[in-house]
C-alpha cells in the first residue's frame, strides 16, 4: 500500500540538531536572538516529530524516547522539552495529518440516487486511505496507548456518521441507522485495511467489492422502500 | 467485549518447566503493562512488572519481535479450536448463518489480546507471516464452501463473505461503531444474507 505523500516532511531532518543548537549563529540583539531562537525551536520540534513519523512509518518501529533520542541525535531531556509525553507527540502529528488529508477525510458525494451516490463515496473513501495510509496505521497503534488519538479517533468517527446519516436519511424510511450502519463500516478504515492488507486486493478490486456488498444494501433499501 | 480468559501457558515438559514458567510471567507482563497500564513494553518495564530480571528478559527474547512471536504461537496454539472451527456441511443459508456465529464468538473471546496483537502484525514481518498462513487457510475453506453454489463467481463471492466475517469488520463495529454483541450479530449476518442473494 503506497501513500502518496511522503511522512518525512521537513528538510531539517537532514541536519545535525544538536550542532546546529550549538552553532555560534545567535549572537547580538536580544530581539533578533529571540527570534532566531523560536524559530530554532520550531524547527527542531518539527524534526523530532518528523523522526517519530519516519519511524513508524517507514521503519515501522514505535517511536519511543529511545528510538527518538537514536533518530534524532537529540538527549532525552530535549525531546522531553518539545514532548513531554508521547501524547503531546501524537495531537502535533495529528496536526500535520489534518492539513495533509483534512479535505480528502471530509469530502462527501453530491446528492443524488442511492446507488451511484455510495458508489461515489466508496471512491472518496479508497483516496482518503491511500493517501493516508501511513497515518492511518500509526493512529491504530496510538489508539492503543494514547487518550489523545482514541478521543480524536472518536471524534472523527462521530462526525462522518453524521454525515452518512444527512446523506442516507431521505432514502432511507424508517432504517437510516441500520443502514448507516452498514455503510459506515463497509467505508471504514477497518474494511479498507482488512481488503487491501490481509486480502491482499488491488485499490480497484476493493472498490469494486465495496461497491458491490453497498450495491446489495442498497437494493434491499429500495425493495423496502417500494413495499411502503 | 472479549472474557479475557484467555490461557497464556502451553504444556511444558518436565526439564523446561523453569524457563516456561518465567516465559510466562513475561507474557502475563505484556498484557497487564498494555491493557492496564497502556505502556509499550520494554525490558525495563517488564522487568518491573514480571518480577524477572532484565538480563534474562533480553537472554530469552533479544528482541520485542521475539516476545512478539512467542506470545502469539502460545495465544494459537491454545485457541486453535476455535481458530479451525467452521460449519458442517449443509444448507448454504444455513452454513453462512453458522459462520458468522462461530467467527463472532471467536472474537468476543479473543478480542482482548487480538486487539493489542495488530500493533505487532503492523510492526512485525514475522507475525504479519503467521496472521497471512491463517487467514489464507480460512479463505480457503470459504472457497471450499461457495464452490458448488456460486462456480466462476465463487472467487468474488469468497472475497466479500471473508470481509464480512474478518476480525477488522467485526472490530469496527465493537470499537468504533460501538454497537453491542447482539447487534453486531444481527448487522453481520444480515450484510451477509443480502450479499448471497443479490444477483
Amino acid at each position: 500500500m503506497v501513500a502518496e505523500y511522503s511522512v518525512c516532511l521537513s528538510p531539517v531532518r537532514v541536519i545535525d540538531c544538536k550542532n546546529w543548537l550549538c552553532s555560534a549563529d545567535f549572537q547580538g540583539d536580544p530581539m533578533r536572538t529571540n527570534r532566531h531562537k523560536t524559530r530554532l525551536e520550531n524547527s527542531v520540534r518539527t524534526n523530532i516529530r518528523d523522526a517519530a513519523l519516519c519511524l513508524a512509518a517507514s521503519d515501522r518501529v514505535i517511536p519511543t524516547l529511545e528510538t527518538l533520542v537514536q533518530e534524532t541525535g537529540l538527549s532525552a531531556a530535549e525531546i522531553e522539552a518539545h514532548f513531554p509525553s508521547m501524547d503531546d507527540m501524537a495531537i502535533e502529528i495529528r496536526k500535520v495529518a489534518e492539513d495533509l488529508f483534512g479535505e480528502l477525510e471530509d469530502a462527501m458525494p453530491a446528492k443524488g440516487a442511492l446507488i451511484p451516490m455510495l458508489e461515489e463515496l466508496v471512491v472518496l473513501r479508497a483516496r482518503y486511505y491511500e493517501a493516508a495510509a501511513d497515518f492511518k496505521h500509526l493512529g491504530d497503534a496510538g489508539g492503543r496507548f494514547l487518550p489523545s488519538v482514541a478521543t480524536s479517533q472518536a471524534i472523527r468517527a462521530a462526525r462522518y456518521r453524521a454525515r452518512l446519516t444527512e446523506m442516507l436519511e431521505p432514502h432511507c424510511l424508517g432504517k437510516t441507522a441500520d443502514v448507516v450502519a452498514k455503510v459506515e463500516m463497509m467505508t471504514s478504515w477497518d474494511s479498507w485495511r482488512h481488503l487491501r492488507g490481509v486480502q491482499r486486493l488491488s485499490s480497484d478490486q476493493a472498490v469494486d467489492l465495496l461497491k458491490s456488498v453497498l450495491t446489495a444494501v442498497a437494493s434491499q433499501v429500495n425493495h423496502h422502500a417500494l413495499a411502503e | 467485549m472479549g472474557s479475557g480468559k484467555i490461557v497464556m501457558s502451553v504444556e511444558s515438559s518436565n526439564a523446561d518447566v523453569d524457563q516456561e514458567n518465567v516465559r510466562e510471567k513475561v507474557r502475563k507482563a505484556v498484557f497487564r503493562l498494555m491493557h492496564e497500564d497502556r505502556k509499550i513494553p520494554d525490558p525495563k518495564n517488564l522487568s518491573e512488572k514480571s518480577g524477572v530480571s532484565e538480563d534474562l528478559i533480553n537472554q530469552m527474547y533479544p528482541t520485542i519481535e521475539d516476545l512478539a512471536v512467542d506470545i502469539t504461537d502460545v495465544l494459537d496454539a491454545n485457541l486453535a479450536p476455535q481458530y479451525e472451527a467452521f460449519p458442517e456441511p449443509g444448507d448454504l443459508q444455513d452454513m453462512l448463518a453458522q459462520l458468522v456465529e462461530i467467527r463472532i464468538d471467536l472474537y468476543e473471546e479473543t478480542a482482548f489480546v487480538r486487539t493489542y496483537g495488530e500493533v505487532s502484525e503492523h510492526m512485525f514481518p514475522r507475525i504479519r507471516e503467521k496472521r497471512a498462513i491463517r487467514d489464507g487457510l480460512f479463505r480457503a475453506r470459504i472457497f471450499e464452501m461457495l464452490q458448488p453454489h456460486f462456480g466462476q463467481k465463487t472467487d468474488d463471492m469468497a472475497a466479500q463473505v471473508e470481509a464480512l466475517v474478518s476480525w477488522e469488520f467485526w472490530r469496527h463495529m465493537r470499537n468504533i461503531q460501538r454497537l453491542s454483541e447482539e447487534q453486531t450479530r444481527k448487522i453481520i449476518g444480515n450484510l451477509v444474507q443480502q450479499v448471497v442473494r443479490a444477483p
